[in-house]
């Protein structure tokens, strides 16, 4: 028995060693890879998209807000809308990583990198997304000199830049054992840039006993602290029109869990997209398979179900009861102005990707991925109504304004989106774009959990076998063949 | 002052200090006199009387062609309660003194010019006295006025003026600063707030010194020395 | 020693023109300077001539000692009891200097109020000009803002509609930096070197009463007080600016702007305090009686921003929770 067992580990080994091989390999393609003509085309591209968003920004800081043909009449711009957007699409990095570590589900282990990645780059990109909206921006530092408390914009501060610190600390910390190991497969093909920037990174990183388990219970604690932070994020940013403000369809209590709803569907919408297309760049097939895609898609379902079940919740009463002021709201959205995009919205955004995840026929990659293409701009668009719609009504003579749009305002939001696929282009050719150490983790505790039901079964079986020839002998020994037989089975 | 000129009194650098102090002075001046603290607001400088009532300054000059009629004015306070005044004016003519309506003012320099602020309204008694009460909301010498309102009335006002010691603010001014009993939660649940927040940004910091620092103190027992 | 000149200066002032003045002089190094301190000269006329043609550096005009004894005199004064206007950097912003020095040290700080009589007002919008021609505003910026609405019988009323100074501003709450700031008397101002122009204050206020500044700004001509959030002109481009109740000149007892213009005598400005209100026009009234003589109604009561705005209605239009 020793004997099968030792052969057939040396076989296991030898086998593991060269799936680790492919693993390390595959997690660093993206760096070992020359640039192809595609990848330099799409990052001259955003760049000069993200180039071109600078520039109406400063236009912009020059000129003053009269470039984005603003009137007072719709006082909050696109800008707002950019911004909560961009940091929406930031939770999809928490949910993946840290909701599913705490749940112990194993097959996120090749995607927490991309997820994070993703994460940590819209958190700061949608953070930045905010600094066009001000008319001085360059008195931004008062936040932390003179910051009001009673403000939700200050706790909106606090809470964005809390969350972001955690971000980055959690992208970095399962960093730490990744950058060891690109480092040792990389070898000279690295580079001094990266070498030097990894060991700075990954400083004495030796991979023992002790230093996992304080790694691993630091990324614990961290997952575990995650998720209360980024709930507060999207709550505060919901109260920043909910309490700021008396104006219908804003001054709704079911704002902050309607944003973190909006914001969860959104960030694994990204997430799904960020997975396909870099999947399909890298040839990530092996490690990124179509279950993930369905998984992903059975998470999504729910959010998108909640997010609308709690816009029924909150278009309802105000619907009902017909006040002035929420009743032309609403009419604007429903058969008004707005009402082709609202519809857009609902349609395209909640709509379809709930069906396309229901049906057994459309669930797979293909249709998932142009789900999550859908969700993503039609929720953008939602927000961009959400801001707009009430900012534009005149709460003393029960009018509307209108909101302009000008190439200043469109650059800057052309940019802030480019910027995102852009620094994730970027950001894996620094690091490596599955973790490696986490994947291996987590396939050595299910190999050992396959060995111990594997010894389980061969002792099982030795019993049976015995009982076996005890019965032949005629004994009277009692023999609870089937529950082993069970048991086997 | 001569160390300060050597070379004499008819120095350049004399003259120009000469020169800067003789034109400062007036310019000082001038902008201590247009300062506000400097001076009273009140155009009722001078008016020395402290306790109650002058009686029987008129306001215009005309009389009646027969005999004068004279309405007079006098202020005191309640007894014990200097916040409550009583305004009781008296009439004195040759026809009939009772049922007469008198308007009772108190003259407002609030807002720049002079003006009678209505406070009260009271027919004459038989014999030619009204009176009203009156809680002045500002203190400080302040002059008040009675005229008969009657019809075909050609009695000149009366005027006197009061030292107001104890003044009691208008009925509308509790309500406009309101006490805040509650305002101490907002403090309380701000401080845990941000404690809290503090807190976390301390445990991340500290997870990542202790990533970059403490970490590599951890090394020995692993798979092996790493290539760094 | 220049310190103990003023002083003793002032105390002897012209009359002792001639006499030997007490201020300390070192022994006279050039006869010229003797003649004019110490003791040790003869006050003669002739004498003091000579010796100063004689002095080193020989100039045609002699100086008096007179001259300099009442040029010092002068700076003395000045300088000590200018100190008393100089010093006190709050001597540029009128509200707080009133708040510094009240009209008696009994008494409480005014609480500003305005009333609003819809009975008289026909719309003319002379106070919405008047506004904007004293704060150099731009043309869509309507501090106050006259609205021509339709009342329950069909008819049309005008309603002007200002800074509502609530007491509990919204404004003031959700500001980030916190420039929006609630004086003691009751106004709510803007400081407009602290406005980050977020406009998250236009989201809160309920009355629609701020505005964004853009870019072309009116030229604004040189004004004679410095800038304040009493007298915010000229405003800075890309913030907020609403109505200030003229705040920098009710601490001296004038009318804001829109108060004087109003033909019709609709606007007074008052103090709840001592309880008077005057109009444009003149008109005094006890702010208490008139308000409940004449059923006054505060707009959007409802959302408890406790507006300091009075409106009285009397045409019978519902001015109670619209829009």
């Amino acid at each position: 028995m020793d004997l099968t067992i030792d052969r057939s580990s040396q076989m296991d080994r030898s086998l593991r060693d060269g799936a680790r091989r492919e693993l390390r390999e595959a997690a660093v393609r993206p760096m070992l890879q020359k640039p192809g003509p595609g990848y330099r085309l799409l990052v001259v591209a955003l760049g000069a998209v993200v180039a071109l968003g600078l520039v109406a920004f400063v236009d912009q800081c020059v000129k003053g807000l009269s470039v984005d043909d603003y009137s007072n009449a719709a006082f909050w711009d696109v800008n707002i809308s950019n911004f909560i957007t961009i940091v929406g699409v930031a939770y999809g990095g928490a949910v993946i990583s840290a909701v599913l570590r705490l749940t112990g589900a194993g097959w996120r282990a090749p995607l927490t990198r991309i997820a994070e990645g993703v994460s940590v780059v819209a958190v700061l990109v949608g953070g930045a997304c905010i600094i066009p909206s001000l008319g001085r921006p360059e008195r931004i530092w008062e936040f932390f000199t003179r910051p009001n408390f009673s403000s939700p914009l200050i706790w909106d501060a606090l809470a964005i830049a809390t969350y972001g610190f955690a971000s980055v600390v959690f992208f970095y910390l399962p960093l730490i054992p990744d950058l060891v190991v690109a480092k040792q497969t990389m070898g000279d093909r690295a580079g001094r840039l990266r070498t030097a920037l990894w060991r700075a990174l990954s400083r004495g990183w030796e991979g023992s006993p002790a230093q996992h388990r304080l790694l691993g219970r630091m990324t614990g604690f961290l997952a575990i602290l995650i998720i209360p932070l980024a709930v507060t994020v999207h709550s505060v940013l919901g109260w920043a029109f909910a309490i700021t403000s008396f104006r219908p369809w804003w001054s709704e209590e079911l704002w902050a869990p309607l944003f973190v709803i909006a914001a969860l569907y959104s960030g694994i919408a990204l997430v799904i997209l960020s997975l396909a297309a870099l999947r399909h760049t890298y040839h990530l097939q092996n490690y990124i398979t179509d279950r993930h895609f369905k998984l992903l898609g059975f998470i999504l379902a729910p959010f998108g179900a909640t997010y609308l079940y709690m816009s029924v919740a909150d278009f309802l009463p105000g619907a009902y009861h017909g006040e002035p002021g929420t009743a032309a709201v609403f009419r604007q959205l429903f058969v008004g102005a707005y009402a082709p995009w609202f519809w857009i919205f609902v349609v395209g955004g909640i709509i379809v990707p709930l069906l396309i995840i229901a049906l057994p026929q459309t669930r797979r990659v293909g249709w998932i991925v142009f789900a999550a293409a859908l969700i993503l701009p039609t929720f953008w668009l939602n927000r961009v109504l959400m801001v707009i719609v009430p900012a534009t009504y005149d709460m003393m003579n029960a009018t509307f304004g209108v909101y302009s749009w000008t190439w200043v305002n469109a650059s800057i939001t052309a940019g802030a989106m480019a910027a995102v696929p852009l620094l994730i282009l970027l950001l894996f050719r620094f690091v490596p774009i599955l973790s490696v150490t986490e994947i291996e983790q987590l396939e050595a505790e299910q190999l050992e959990t396959e060995q111990l039901k594997a010894a389980r079964l061969e002792a099982v079986q030795l019993e049976i076998a015995q009982l076996e020839a005890v019965q032949l002998d005629g004994s009277e020994g009692r023999v609870p063949l089937g529950a082993l037989q069970e048991e086997v089975r | 002052m001569s160390r300060y000129f050597p070379r004499g009194p008819r120095s350049l650098c004399y003259r120009a200090l000469e020169l800067a102090l003789v034109v400062a002075a007036p310019l000082l001046a001038v902008g201590l006199c247009s300062s506000p603290a400097a001076f009273a607001s009140s155009p009722m400088i001078g008016m020395t009387q402290e306790s109650s009532s002058v009686t029987g300054v008129t306001h215009s000059a005309s009389t009646a062609a027969t005999a004068p009629s004279v309405l007079t004015l006098s202020v005191a306070a309640r007894p014990h309660d200097p916040t409550d005044l009583t305004l009781v004016s008296h009439l004195q003519s040759s026809s009939d003194n009772g049922g007469k309506s008198v308007a009772f003012f108190v003259v407002s320099t609030q807002f720049k010019q002079p003006e009678d602020v209505p406070i009260g309204t009271a027919k004459t008694a038989a014999d030619g006295t009204a009176s009203v009460s009156y809680k002045p909301t500002w203190s400080g010498k302040e002059q008040f006025v009675a005229k008969l309102t009657s019809p075909g009335a050609q009695v000149p006002a009366a005027t006197a003026y009061y030292r107001v010691t104890a003044s009691t603010p208008g009925p509308l001014y509790a309500a406009a600063n309101p006490a805040r009993p509650l305002s101490f939660i907002g403090h309380i649940f701000l401080g845990v707030v941000l404690t809290i927040v503090a807190l976390i940004w301390l445990g991340l910091i500290i997870m990542l010194v202790a990533a970059v620092g403490w970490m590599p103190r951890l090394a020995g027992g692993g798979i092996g020395r790493r290539d760094k | 020693m220049d310190g103990n000149e003023p002083e003793n200066e002032m105390a002897g002032g012209e009359a002792e023109k001639d006499a030997a003045p007490s201020f300390s002089v070192p022994a006279p190094s050039t006869p010229s300077l003797a003649s004019l301190g110490g003791g040790q000269n003869p006050p003669n006329g002739e004498d003091r001539r000579q010796a100063v043609e004689s002095g080193a550096a020989a100039k045609p005009r002699p100086i008096s000692r007179r001259k300099l004894l009442e040029a010092i005199g002068a700076v003395g004064i000045g300088v000590g009891l200018g100190f008393r206007v100089l010093e006190d950097p709050s001597a540029a912003s009128p509200a707080r200097q009133r708040a510094a020095a009240p009209r008696s040290t009994k008494d409480p700080l005014p609480q500003w109020t305005m009333i609003f009589d819809l009975r008289y007002c026909d719309g003319c919008k002379a106070c919405t000009a008047a506004c904007q021609s004293a704060h150099y505003l731009p043309k869509d910026t309507e501090w106050i803002k006259v609205y021509t609405l339709t009342s329950a019988d069909g008819g049309t009323y005008h309603l002007p509609k200002p800074c509502m100074m609530c007491e509990d501003p919204p404004c003031q709450a959700v500001c980030p930096v916190g420039a929006t700031f609630r004086t003691d008397e009751g106004m709510v101002l803007i400081d407009q070197n602290v406005c980050i122009g977020c406009r998250t204050c236009m989201a809160a206020c309920p009355y629609e009463s701020r505005y964004l500044n853009t870019s072309p700004m009116p030229e604004v001509p040189r004004q004679p007080f410095p800038t304040s959030p009493e007298w915010p002109v000229p405003q800075v481009v890309d913030t907020v600016g609403k109505c200030i109740w003229c705040a920098a000149r009710l601490p001296s007892g004038m009318l804001p702007e829109c108060a004087t213009s109003c033909q019709m005598g609709v606007i007074y400005i008052g103090d709840l305090t001592t309880d008077v209100a005057v109009n444009g026009q003149g008109n005094v009234i006890t702010i208490s009686e008139f308000l409940r003589d004449n059923d006054a109604v505060r707009l959007k009561e409802e959302l408890g921003t406790n507006p300091r705005v009075y409106y009285i209605p009397g045409h019978g239009q519902d001015l109670s929770g619209w829009a």
